[in-house]
C-alpha cells in the first residue's frame, strides 16, 4: 500500500503542470494553440489579443472531467496580454493541496473502519480466584494515524518583446511539490494497564509506540531565454533553458516499546525497553539544460514547413546528506541478570542521474482549403542516460549480558559485531525514437472544427542494469567475557559479487487522438476531448479559453 | 630519455591499477571462526610433552630428528624468527644450529637438528610477545585466554632422547593446590586440623607457617602450628580455639611456596598457581575459608499450589526478611506481583499471584532472607551450611 501510494505521488508530480493545449494534443502535436506559445516567451507576441485561463481551461492535467468523477482539483489562473506592446507578458499559476484520511487499520465495535486518527478502548475484568467477584482489570488503549498529504505549486511568468522582425523573450518557471504519507503500521500507540482490584495497584504496564512518515519533495526552477527573427518566408528561432532541480525522498520512523512488570514496587526492577529508528534520506541536486533551434519556412500561405533541433542534458547528484540509519536499542532485566545492547546499520549514498540527448523534428502543414488543414511530420530523437547509486553500509551491534551475581565470570559477556558492504546499482540506457505524426483539422461549420491525429512511434531501447559488490568487510565478532578472556571470529566472505542484465527492446505503437474546437463567440473558445461516447457527458474533458 | 620516462609512467600506472579494490577490506585470508584476534595457542607438539624424540636417521651417528609444533591459527612467519629456542635442560645450555622452518599452509613449525645429544632432555620455548599470529596477537602459552606477557605466556614443551627418561624432563606448569580441609564448609570443631594438598612435590622448606595465615572475619589473626608434612601436603593446627559464628580465611603466600622441580626448570614455574590459570606476573595469594559454628544456615523448598507458590523453610525465619523484595515469582512473561502470607511459625510463606499467569514458574528467594538466629539463606542445591555466600540466592526449579 505504501509503495503504491508513493508511485501515485510520483505520477501525480509528473502530471502536474500544463502538458499542452487541447488542439495540440488532438492533432498529434502538429498544430499549436495560443496556450502553447505562452511557454516560449519569444513567441508570446504572436498571440493575437488577450487570453485568460481559469480552472475551466483544464490545463493542469487535461484529465479534468467537468461532468464526470475524475478530478485533479487544481486551482489555475493565467493569461497573456498585448496591451503593453511592445512588451507581451504572460503568466500561469496553479496550486493544489490535499490531506486525505486513510484507513487506520482499527475497526470499531460495529465493524466500522476508523479513518484518519483513530482510538480504541478495551476493558476486561477477571475473577482470578473464582470467588464470584472481579479482582483484576485490564485496560488497552490503541491509537493509529493514517493519512496522505500533498502540495503542488506551479508558476510561470514570461515576457516577450517585439521590435520589427526581431522577437525576444525571457521566462521563468517554478515547480514545488511535496508529499507526505503516514502509514498506520508506522504511526500508532498502544498502552496496556493491568491492575489488581484488590490492592488497587497496577500489576503490569505496556507501552508500544511508533511514529513517522514517508515523504518526497521536488523543487525545480527553470529559466528560459529565446529569440526569433522573421524574414519574408522564413522565421528562425533560438531558445535556451536552464533549470535548477532538487528532489528528496525518504522516511523517518521512530518507535519505542516498554514493559514494566513491577509498576507498583520500584524496589523490584523488571522491565524491557526497546527503541527503534529507521530513517532514509535520498536527496538529489543538479541541473537541466537545453538548447533548441527552429526554422519555420512558409513559401506560400497554404504551405508551412517547420524544423526543430533540440539538445539537452541533465545531471543530478546525491547530496551529502544522502544516507540512512536503522538502529535498535534494548535494555532489559532477565531472570536473573540484565541484558542491554543495540544494533545499527548505517547507510551512506553516493551517485548521480545523468542523461543527454538530441532530437530532430519536422512538421509539414498544409492548408488545403478554408475548411481543411492537413499535416504530417517526422522526428528522430536519441537519448542516453545513467543512474548510479552506491550504498555504503556499515553494521555494528553490541550486546551485553550480566547474570546478576557479584562474580564476574564467563557467564557475563559483551559481544560486538561489525561488518560493512558497498554495493553499486547502476542502470545505463540508450533510446532511439522515430515518430511519424499525422493529423488534420476539419472546420465542419464555422465556428465548429473537428480534429484528428495519430502518431506512430518506433522505439529502440537498450537498458543495462548492474548490481555489484564493490567492497566488503566480513562479519567480525568479538566476545569479551567477564573473566578477562575474549574470543574473535571472522565470518564468511560474501560470495554474491553481483549481477547484470541487459534488455534490448523494440516497440511500435500508434496513438490516436481526437477533439473538437468550438468558438461560439469571439471571446470564447471551447475545446473538447474524451467524447468517445457522445451521449455520456461524464467522459468529456473540456477546455475553455477566454479571449479579449 | 622520453622513452624511459614514458615506460616508467606506464609501469607506475599499471602498479596503481593493481591496488586492491576493496576499500573496506580486512585480511580475509584466515580460517573461518578461528582467526581474528584470538590469542593463538599451541595445538600440539610432536613428540608430546615429556616424550622421546625418535631418531629418523638411525644409520647416521647422533640423533637426527624434527620437533613439529602444530598451530590452530595462522602465524606470522616473521615473528617466529629468533623467538623459538631449545634448551638442553640436562646441561643447561641452549641448543644451536637449529633449522627452523614454518609451513603457513599446514600451520606447522618444524624445529630440526642434525645432532641432538643422546641421553639428554630438552625444553622447547616459543617466546610470548615475539611469536604472534597474523593479527599480531601474542601466543598464549598457558592457554588462559589472557596476555600474561613474557615469560609467563611462553609456550613450552619438553622431550628427551634415547637413553634418558620422562622424569628427566623439567616441569612446564607451576604447582597448584588440589585440596584444602576444611574448605567452604561449616565446622563445629574449634581446633580443626587444616590440611593443604598440592599436585606435585613441594620444597618443604617453604611449607612453613610464615607462608600460611588464618584470619577471622573480624580481622584477628590465629597462629598456625605445623603438625605434619609430606612432599605434597602440609597440616597445621590453630594455636588457639576458634570462635563460633566466625568465618576464617586461610591465605597461602603464592610467591613464597615453591615446588621442588627438576634442575633447570624455569624459576617462574616454581611458584604456586593460586588461581589455576597458569603463571602470571602478579600471581594472587591462594585463599580458602570455612565457617566455625554449631548453627546451620536455613534452606528453602518450593511447591506450586495452583494460584500461588508455597515456600517452606527448614527453620523458623525472621519475618522482617520475608518480604516481596526477597521472595519473588516469575512466569514466562516475567515478574508476577503477588501478596505474601506468613504461617507455620514463620517457616512457611504463601505467595498469591496478583495477575493471571502463563507457562511454567520460576521462584526466587534472596540470600538476604534470614533465620531467627540471623543466619542468611543457604540457597545452593547442595547446601554447605554457610549462608549468604555470593551464590546462595535460591532459584527454583
Amino acid at each position: 500500500m505504501r509503495y503504491a501510494l508513493i508511485g501515485l505521488v510520483l505520477c501525480s508530480m509528473a502530471l502536474a503542470y500544463m502538458p499542452g493545449s487541447f488542439r495540440w494534443q488532438s492533432t498529434a502535436g502538429l498544430w499549436e494553440d495560443d496556450y502553447d506559445l505562452l511557454f516560449e516567451p519569444a513567441r508570446i507576441p504572436l498571440i493575437d489579443g488577450n487570453r485568460v485561463y481559469t480552472n475551466l481551461s483544464n490545463f493542469v492535467s487535461n484529465q479534468e472531467e467537468q461532468f464526470g468523477t475524475q478530478t485533479r482539483n487544481f486551482f489555475l489562473v493565467g493569461g497573456s496580454s498585448n496591451l503593453t506592446t511592445p512588451l507581451y507578458p504572460g503568466i500561469v499559476f496553479d496550486k493544489f493541496c490535499h490531506k486525505t484520511p486513510l484507513f487506520t487499520g482499527l475497526v470499531g465495535r460495529n465493524n466500522d473502519s476508523l479513518f484518519g486518527k483513530g482510538r480504541l478502548f478495551y476493558t476486561e475484568l477477571k475473577d482470578l480466584d473464582s470467588n464470584g467477584t472481579y479482582d483484576y482489570k485490564r485496560v488497552d488503549v490503541t491509537e493509529a494515524e493514517a493519512w496522505n498529504q500533498g502540495d503542488n505549486l506551479d508558476c510561470y511568468g514570461g515576457l516577450g518583446f517585439r521590435t520589427g522582425s526581431l522577437r525576444l523573450g525571457f521566462g521563468c518557471a517554478h515547480t514545488e511539490s511535496s508529499r507526505k504519507y503516514v502509514d498506520p503500521g508506522y504511526c500508532y500507540t498502544f498502552h496496556r494497564t493491568d491492575s489488581s482490584l484488590i490492592t488497587g495497584l497496577p500489576t503490569f504496564l505496556q507501552s508500544d509506540s511508533l511514529e513517522g512518515f514517508d515523504r518526497s519533495s521536488l523543487s525545480r526552477t527553470r529559466f528560459l531565454l529565446g529569440g526569433w527573427y522573421d524574414l519574408d518566408y522564413l522565421s528562425v528561432g533560438l531558445n535556451g533553458g536552464y533549470a535548477l532541480v532538487s528532489e528528496n525522498t525518504g522516511h523517518n520512523h521512530r518507535g519505542m516499546t516498554f514493559e514494566d512488570r513491577s509498576p507498583a514496587n520500584p524496589a523490584i526492577v523488571d522491565y524491557v525497553e526497546t527503541q527503534f529508528t529507521d530513517t532514509t534520506n535520498t536527496p538529489y541536486q543538479g541541473y537541466q539544460a537545453s538548447l533548441s533551434t527552429a526554422a519555420f519556412y512558409c513559401p506560400r500561405a497554404e504551405i508551412e514547413s517547420r524544423f526543430y533541433v533540440r539538445l539537452y542534458t541533465q545531471s543530478l547528484g546525491v547530496a551529502e546528506a544522502g544516507g540512512g540509519l536503522e538502529a535498535n536499542h534494548i535494555d532489559s532485566v532477565c531472570h536473573p541478570g540484565t541484558a542491554t545492547g543495540y544494533d545499527s546499520c548505517f547507510h551512506r549514498y553516493y551517485g548521480q542521474r545523468a542523461s543527454q540527448g538530441m532530437e530532430f523534428r519536422t512538421n509539414q502543414l498544409f492548408t488545403l482549403s478554408d475548411k481543411f488543414l492537413l499535416g504530417f511530420g517526422a522526428g528522430f530523437g536519441t537519448r542516453s542516460w545513467e543512474d548510479s547509486l552506491v550504498d555504503t553500509t556499515g553494521y555494528l551491534s553490541f550486546f551485553s549480558y550480566d547474570n546478576g551475581d557479584t562474580i564476574s565470570g564467563r557467564e557475563d559477556y559483551q559481544t560486538t559485531v561489525r561488518s560493512s558492504d558497498e554495493w553499486l546499482n547502476r542502470t545505463t540506457g540508450r533510446a532511439n525514437i522515430l515518430t511519424l505524426p499525422v493529423g488534420f483539422e476539419y472546420r465542419i461549420l464555422y465556428p465548429l472544427a473537428l480534429r484528428l491525429g495519430a502518431v506512430h512511434r518506433i522505439t529502440w531501447r537498450d537498458v543495462t542494469s548492474i548490481e555489484e559488490l564493490v567492497a566488503s568487510s566480513p562479519r567480525h565478532t568479538r566476545i569479551e567475557y567477564g573473566d578477562g578472556t575474549f574470543s574473535e571470529f571472522v565470518g564468511e566472505a560474501r560470495q554474491e559479487a553481483g549481477k547484470s542484465e541487459t534488455v534490448n527492446t523494440t516497440t511500435h505503437s500508434t496513438e490516436f487522438s481526437y477533439g473538437i474546437g468550438y468558438c461560439p463567440i469571439d471571446n470564447l473558445q471551447i475545446d473538447i476531448m474524451g467524447f468517445s461516447r457522445l451521449t455520456n457527458l461524464a467522459n468529456w474533458a473540456l477546455s475553455v479559453t477566454l479571449k479579449f | 630519455m622520453k622513452r624511459v620516462f614514458l615506460a616508467t609512467a606506464i609501469l607506475l600506472f599499471m602498479v596503481g591499477c593493481l591496488e586492491k579494490e576493496n576499500l573496506l577490506d580486512v585480511d580475509t585470508d584466515l580460517g573461518l571462526g578461528t582467526g581474528a584476534g584470538n590469542l593463538p595457542v599451541v595445538a600440539g607438539v610432536v613428540p608430546a610433552n615429556a616424550q622421546q624424540l625418535i631418531d629418523d636417521d638411525p644409520e647416521t651417528p647422533g640423533v637426527q630428528a624434527t620437533v613439529i609444533v602444530n598451530f590452530p591459527d595462522y602465524m606470522d612467519e616473521v615473528s617466529l624468527e629468533g623467538n623459538v629456542w631449545v634448551m638442553n635442560t640436562t646441561t643447561g645450555e641452549d641448543v644451536t644450529n637449529l633449522a627452523i622452518t614454518y609451513n603457513p599452509d599446514a600451520k606447522k613449525l618444524y624445529v630440526r637438528h642434525m645432532d641432538w645429544s643422546e641421553n639428554n632432555a630438552y625444553l622447547l620455548i616459543l617466546v610470548s610477545g615475539g611469536v604472534k599470529n597474523r593479527w599480531g596477537s601474542p601466543i598464549d602459552g598457558n592457554g588462559n585466554g589472557k596476555d600474561d606477557g613474557c615469560p609467563y605466556d611462553d609456550a613450552l614443551s619438553t622431550f628427551y632422547t634415547a637413553g634418558s627418561a620422562p622424569d628427566s624432563c623439567v616441569w612446564i606448569v607451576p604447582p597448584i593446590v588440589t585440596g584444602v580441609t576444611p574448605d567452604t564448609i561449616r565446622t563445629a570443631d574449634t581446633l580443626p586440623p587444616i590440611v593443604v594438598v598440592f599436585d606435585a612435590g613441594m620444597d618443604t622448606t617453604t611449607l612453613v607457617s610464615d607462608n600460611f595465615s588464618l584470619v577471622s572475619e573480624t580481622g584477628s589473626s590465629i597462629q598456625l602450628d605445623r603438625s605434619g608434612m609430606t612432599p605434597n601436603s602440609v597440616t597445621f593446627i590453630p594455636r588457639s580455639v576458634l570462635r563460633f559464628g566466625n568465618r576464617y580465611f586461610l591465605t597461602i603466600t603464592s610467591s613464597n611456596v615453591k615446588a621442588d622441580a627438576p634442575r633447570n626448570t624455569p624459576s617462574y614455574l616454581l611458584g604456586l598457581d593460586a588461581d589455576f590459570d597458569g603463571t602470571e606476573a602478579d600471581e594472587p595469594d591462594f585463599q580458602s575459608y570455612f565457617l566455625c559454628d554449631t548453627v546451620s544456615a536455613p534452606t528453602v523448598a518450593v511447591t506450586d499450589v495452583g494460584d500461588g507458590l508455597q515456600f517452606d523453610f527448614d527453620q523458623r525465619m525472621d519475618p522482617v526478611t520475608l518480604v516481596l523484595e526477597n521472595i519473588r515469582a516469575f512466569d514466562e512473561t516475567g515478574y508476577v506481583p503477588g501478596t505474601l502470607v506468613i504461617s507455620n511459625n514463620n517457616t512457611r510463606v504463601e505467595y498469591y499471584f496478583s495477575r493471571p499467569t502463563q507457562g511454567t514458574f520460576t521462584a526466587f528467594v534472596s540470600k538476604q532472607a534470614k533465620s531467627r538466629y540471623g543466619m542468611m539463606l543457604d540457597g545452593q542445591a547442595t547446601p554447605n551450611g554457610i549462608g549468604g555466600e555470593p551464590w546462595d540466592d535460591f532459584w527454583w526449579p
